[in-house]
């Protein structure tokens, strides 16, 4: 089991300078651009791929006043991400409580497109975001950002709007809970 | 077991986020926008009425001097205020609200097919459910307001009338012309009382003995100009009445354009659906324009009509891919897979090599597979494994056609 955080610091991986974003000076050119990327970011926190529609919604319902005062490409970039957790968060907090009460309609993460997954890939696919159902919203958030986005410490700390400890220890107990279902798998 | 979790998470993709469906995405948050405005400034004005019907309960005179800028709020305003004492309900859903004391407002024709209204003083706000095939319309001496699903005011002043819309869009007829008036825009346009011998409608004759009394406004006949500050005037120059003298209005015959690019998508149908169809220019630019716009408000059915004109009488045009691949992106959706196969298929055979073929292709075996032709979308599926091993759409496509 490889684990993408350890106590000591470690190389790791960077992914490869992405093209430089291009100018937007319109909400259509501001959706075309980003809502791509709002989301692919949703489906993966999710893993819900009908939700997705509604929250890139909600998303740019909430970005579309404050985007033209932006105007460096990249902050723009942060800045959307940054919204995008915060109604992603919403929603897991509103399905654990549905979860909670007994009215949140089971997901089946089987059905979930996954790029040349085999059959045992979909069903442990299936299982990490099963137990990702059974962690708070910050805790997932915090695993999925630093683990799976590949964002830094302190970007994860400023998303999720906590201290580096806290997403440190986030970001382990979410681990710990993902190894313990791995090595039943 | 060598998965690690975060990669298989990394792996996973959204099915058909492409750039008709960006676009689809694009429509609805417009228009979300739009019902986000109306119902804040609803919350906003609706506090305010509560404010006045307290200060009115208190017991505080009406101060004449300073009524007129409250009432030209409150044109908008009522239509957020529940009941107002006077206000008129129709079962459609649709209200007529009077703004301040004075206003009188009546309901002159009630039918299956058509409600007037009829303004003698004051100011009124009308909220008119849209999609309802009944006409609305407002009188207002000679001047008549014929809606389209919309919210807007009119607020009398002797012979005029000041008009503002704030959805949708309204076609305004006085006895020299006739002007549309789209959301935002606002004009003031020539009430005086019409007269006998001018007859302006068959259903405002047959109503005109039991209601001309009624109106208090002065009645000198003085047809004059309209003055509107809307951008976007569509004329009508068929009903002018041979006593009065033509309107200056500036016109912009091609309105539906100008929303559609602006993205008020249901108002530039209504627009281009009161021009009539002969509106739109036989050249694909326009077509695809009134196939967005009828697509993008909700009419499927004339979408699918304006596209098939593109591939039909201009098939070597470089949109025509597009066109039929939207056709049968819709056809899907709207429950025919046999006839959005064959969509796809025209879609692939128009550009075999172009952007549109692999996901044309991967949609032609969804759409077999839905239309219950398991053989073609696996001989499809295995079409498109060949063509694109490493295809976007790849496993999708093995899903639809029954591949392992």
């Amino acid at each position: 089991m490889e684990h993408c955080l350890d106590v000591k610091p470690q190389l790791r991986l960077l992914p490869a300078p992405a093209a430089p974003p291009r100018a937007v000076n319109t909400l259509d050119e501001f959706f075309r651009e980003f809502s791509p990327v709002v989301a692919r970011l949703g489906l993966r926190m999710l893993g819900r791929p009908h939700e997705v529609e509604d929250l890139v919604q909600d998303v740019f319902l909430d970005a579309h006043l404050g985007f033209l005062s932006i105007r460096d490409p990249a902050a723009l970039r942060s800045w959307v991400y940054t919204i995008a957790v915060r109604h992603v968060r919403k929603r897991l907090r509103r399905h654990r409580l549905r979860r909670f009460v007994g009215l949140d309609e089971v997901s089946d993460y089987a059905t979930l497109t996954c790029r040349d997954a085999s059959p045992e890939q979909r069903v442990v696919l299936a299982a990490v975001f099963r137990t990702l159902d059974t962690l708070p919203a910050d805790v997932r958030i915090a695993w999925h950002l630093h683990c799976v986005e590949r964002e830094t410490l302190p970007r994860v700390a400023e998303l999720c709007g906590c201290s580096r400890a806290t997403a440190h220890r986030r970001i382990a107990v979410a681990q710990a809970h993902i190894a313990e279902v791995m090595d039943h798998e | 077991m060598s998965d690690v979790p975060e990669k298989l998470v990394d792996r996973v993709e959204l099915d058909g986020w492409d750039a008709p469906r960006v676009e689809q995405g694009l429509a609805r948050l417009h228009r979300a926008r739009r019902r986000r405005r109306v119902a804040r400034g609803g919350a906003a004005l609706a506090a305010l009425g509560v404010t006045v019907v307290g200060v009115a309960m208190l017991g505080l005179p009406p101060n004449p001097d300073t009524q007129g800028p409250a009432q030209e709020s409150a044109v908008v305003a009522a239509s957020a205020a529940p009941a107002a004492p006077g206000e008129l309900r129709f079962s459609d859903g649709s209200r007529a609200i009077p703004v301040g004391l004075d206003t009188t407002l009546e309901r002159v024709l009630t039918t299956d097919s058509e409600v007037r209204v009829r303004l003698t003083r004051g100011a009124g706000a009308f909220e008119v459910t849209p999609g309802v095939e009944r006409r609305f319309v407002v009188e207002v001496g000679s001047l008549q307001v014929i809606v389209l699903g919309t919210a807007f005011g009119v607020e009398r002043h002797g012979d005029e009338a000041h008009i503002s819309v704030t959805r949708g869009l309204v076609r305004v007829r006085w006895p020299s012309g006739e002007a549309m008036l789209p959301a935002g825009a606002e004009g003031t346009f020539p009430c005086a009382p019409p007269e006998r011998d001018v007859a302006t409608s068959g259903a405002l004759e047959r109503v005109s003995g039991e209601r001309h009394e009624s109106d208090t406004a002065p009645d000198a006949p003085q047809p004059g100009a309209a003055r509107a500050r809307a951008d976007l005037l569509v004329p009508d120059s068929d009903q002018r009445p041979a006593t009065a003298e033509p309107a200056p209005v500036p016109v912009t015959p091609d309105a539906w354009r100008a929303l559609a690019r602006a993205g008020e998508h249901a108002t530039a149908y209504e627009a281009l659906r009161l021009g009539g169809a002969d509106r739109v220019r036989d050249d694909v630019e326009d077509l695809m324009l009134a196939a967005d716009v009828a697509r993008l408000s909700g009419h499927g059915a004339e979408a699918i009509g304006y596209l098939e004109r593109v591939w039909r009488e201009h098939p070597t045009h470089p949109q025509a891919p597009l066109a039929s691949f939207t056709v049968g992106r819709m056809l899907l959706s709207r429950g025919q897979p046999a006839q959005a196969a064959r969509a796809f298929a025209r879609a692939r055979a128009q550009a075999p090599g172009g952007t549109l073929a692999q996901d044309a292709l991967a949609r032609e075996v969804e759409a077999w597979h839905r239309a219950g032709d398991a053989a073609r979308a696996h001989a499809l599926a295995l079409e498109y494994q060949a063509r694109f091993p490493a295809g976007r759409r790849l496993s999708a496509v093995r899903r639809f056609g029954g591949l392992p």
